[in-house]
């Protein structure tokens, strides 16, 4: 289980997320939905290490790890756009977090498991193809095929729709819910749309917009 | 809407048919320009004056190979230092927001626009008198000017890595290092090896810096051209050094320029401030405070100096510098001064209006091997030895009617002919960037050619155009290699002149040529901060 506990995040001196506590039970599929400028890609952002906090902690099954590396921390990021190495394969992405997490992974084994994540987002011939080659839905699905790719304890999702049409938008988030209950991940997702959310999560919690949105 | 289609097409066709007719026209002078001015003496000195047999006596000759041998490693070296030094500020500038960055990008910019000499100088005053003429002190000034051009070329580039990408890998559980050789490394690679090319190209011309520094020990294939040409009077020998030279800074820069000359996406993203990350303040601070203290001390040092004379505390050497004590050594710094600022304002003058013309022609082309083609020609003068290019000109403009070899002119016109790639470079990417259809709206709005080229590509690289006249004056004000070939009594130029006091026995002296490069570094510093 992930718990947060009253985050603060500072960002060139002005105060960005205000004493933010949230949990996420583990199997489950909780999202954050909040207007835009009220903290919810800066909240992701703590939780996985990439940004700093200025006061609180973040706990997953009990274990502090606010102090911890971001690459020990086992919790996946799906970001809201131009995460995909475009110097690599859709292959070399999927597997480039597996030769890490498991270093003792045979390069077969590494392919099998990337085969089976194309099985799963449905782009098995798409292996050896190009990140700029790739349609802006396919592009939503490696991404997530990477994060979970090293079978991470929590996946965080930013926005990952918001840059679709609305038809694939809906074909994805069926896609991506399927996905999810097939692999059990647990997941934080962040959103503005609160049908987004009702699709996907099994817990929605709504965050405050910014008390000073003009500053 | 038909109707209107039609209309923005055809306009569309007019407008960048008249753009290109009128860059086309334009071209005309720089290409005669180039000619005139480079190619044209470089031709001369390979069909007056080249001889293989002589290249091949001269690379039979122990002493050249040593002279060969040792510009080749001391470029290599000083190459490889360069990349170590300029890193860590590289990083901490490109990612990173931090109070005094601005000084910081200042600071060690500014020995890249200094003249060599002042460089050398500035050396000289830092190290002990054991080190002050060897191999360290070639090493270390050509660290200190070439930091900057790490820090412009790979920064620049480091600048456009999208954040996430970073996030993305250190999420997947890729620890910094792993990150910085999969995924940053690849981006910026391209970028190194530009920066590579560039600063070994110049470490191998080094000439100021090994005229002071490298003592009578020490000596690149540009001091032995020069040595060869002006002291033995023998071009024959300078002329084959010459070939060599261009031979190896041409499979240099052929191997390191970019593959593709496309421009890249203009696209940078906002550092973090790195007070935000507790983490990080320490590599980010060490770095900023080994480079200040790295270039800064020198030129700290060299102007403390210059109020010293035999180990006591003296204005007299900046008092000489005015006071007309110095005369009988052929120093006149006031006539110095003015003839620096005047020929680097002619260089101004001339080089930002043939830059633009190129630069125009660049960028209104529609084939990839036009823009190819005139980024190469163009560029020729930076690869070209600038004490090459004096000579080129001594032997090729010697005869009446253009017997200009002691007209002032002549070496305006190489200062303008190495200041034209620099002042290129920074015209030809903004002018690319500007769309089409921006000009297109003028165009529809009815603005005739000429009204559309000055309120829009004008306007919109107003900056550019202003950097490229600061690098022109810069390259003018600093120039040393032509320079020493060019002038004549009554043309001395600052840098000249510098070398000419540091190289006088005599601690006074000394010390006035300490004062006068740290008159020039304050000018160079005060110019920088208001730009």
């Amino acid at each position: 289980m992930l718990e947060v506990c009253n985050m603060n995040v500072v960002l060139g001196g002005v105060s960005i997320v205000q004493d933010f506590s949230i949990q996420v039970l583990t199997g489950s599929t909780t999202a954050l939905v909040g207007p835009s400028g009220s903290g919810k890609t800066t909240i992701l952002q703590a939780i996985c290490g990439v940004i700093p906090l200025a006061s609180g902690s973040v706990l997953y099954d009990g274990i502090d790890i606010t102090e911890q590396p971001i690459h020990q921390r086992k919790i996946g990021m799906v970001f809201q756009n131009s995460d995909l190495f475009s110097h690599f394969s859709v292959a070399r992405n999927i597997a480039f977090g597996l030769r890490f997490v498991s270093p003792r992974l045979s390069p077969e084994m590494i392919a099998e498991r990337v085969q089976e994540l194309l099985r799963l987002i449905g782009m098995e011939k798409f292996g050896d193809r190009h990140i700029n080659d790739l349609s802006g839905g396919e592009q939503r699905r490696i991404a997530l095929a990477r994060a979970i790719a090293p079978r991470p304890h929590l996946l965080l999702l930013d926005e990952p729709f918001s840059a679709l049409d609305s038809t694939l938008r809906w074909r994805l988030i069926d896609d991506v819910r399927d996905i999810l209950i097939a692999t059990r991940t647990t997941v934080l997702l962040v959103t503005h749309d609160p049908h987004e959310a009702e699709a996907l999560a099994t817990r929605t919690v709504a965050i405050a917009p910014p008390s000073n949105p003009l500053k | 809407m038909v109707g209107y289609l039609d209309k923005h097409h055809v306009a569309m066709i007019t407008t960048l048919a008249s753009l290109r007719r009128a860059a086309i026209i334009c071209g005309v002078l720089p290409t005669a320009w180039l000619f005139l001015f480079y190619f044209l003496p470089l031709g001369t000195i390979l069909i007056r004056a080249f001889d293989a047999s002589i290249l091949i006596d001269v690379l039979g000759n122990s002493g050249v190979r040593s002279v060969l041998w040792f510009t080749l490693w001391q470029a290599t070296l000083s190459t490889a230092l360069t990349l170590i030094v300029a890193f860590p500020i590289t990083w901490a500038c490109s990612q990173w927001n931090f109070t005094g960055k601005r000084f910081i990008v200042a600071l060690v910019t500014v020995p890249f626009v200094l003249p060599t000499v002042i460089v050398a100088g500035a050396i000289r005053a830092v190290l002990p008198e054991s080190l002050n003429s060897g191999v360290v002190g070639i090493l270390f000034a050509h660290v200190i000017f070439n930091v900057a051009i790490v820090l412009r070329i790979v920064g620049a580039r480091w600048q456009q890595e999208h954040p996430n990408t970073v996030a993305a890998s250190r999420t997947l559980g890729a620890t910094a290092w792993n990150t910085f050789s999969l995924i940053t490394w690849p981006m910026i690679r391209s970028a190194v090896g530009n920066a590579v090319g560039i600063i070994f190209v110049f470490c191998f011309t080094s000439f100021g810096i090994i005229r002071i520094l490298g003592g009578p020990r020490y000596s690149t294939i540009e001091v032995e051209i020069f040595i060869r040409a002006v002291q033995l009077g023998d071009t024959s020998v300078a002329t084959a050094l010459v070939v060599l030279q261009l031979v190896v800074v041409g499979l240099v820069l052929g191997l390191t320029m970019p593959r593709s000359l496309t421009p890249l996406k203009i696209v940078t993203y906002r550092p973090s401030w790195i007070s935000d990350y507790p983490r990080q303040q320490k590599l980010v601070r060490s770095s900023v405070f080994a480079t200040v203290l790295f270039v800064g001390t020198p030129f700290l040092v060299m102007f403390i100096n210059s109020f010293r004379v035999d180990n006591n505390w003296s204005l007299s050497p900046w008092r000489h510098l005015f006071d007309g004590t110095l005369s009988p050594m052929g120093v006149n710094i006031s006539k110095a001064l003015g003839n620096s600022v005047l020929f680097a304002s002619i260089t101004v003058l001339i080089t930002v209006p043939l830059a633009l013309c190129l630069a125009s022609i660049s960028a209104y082309s529609t084939t990839h091997t036009a823009r190819r083609l005139i980024a190469i020609v163009a560029s020729a003068p930076l690869a070209t030895s600038a004490v090459a290019l004096g000579l080129g000109m001594i032997i090729t403009f010697d005869q009446s009617p253009i017997d200009w070899r002691s007209h002032w002119f002549l070496l305006v016109s190489a200062h303008c002919t190495i200041a034209l790639p620099l002042a290129l470079r920074s015209l030809t990417a903004p002018l690319q960037s500007i769309p089409l259809s921006m000009r297109d709206s003028a165009r529809i709005l009815g603005a005739s050619p000429l009204q559309t080229w000055w309120y829009v590509d004008i306007a919109i690289i107003r900056r550019p155009l202003l950097v490229a006249a600061g690098l022109s004056a810069a390259v003018s004000l600093g120039e040393f290699g032509a320079t020493s070939f060019l002038t004549r009594t009554g043309n001395e130029t600052i840098p000249t002149t510098i070398a000419r006091l540091l190289g006088r026995p005599g601690d006074v002296v000394q010390s006035s040529g300490y004062a006068l490069a740290s008159l020039f570094v304050l000018l160079v510093i005060g110019a920088m901060i208001n730009a």
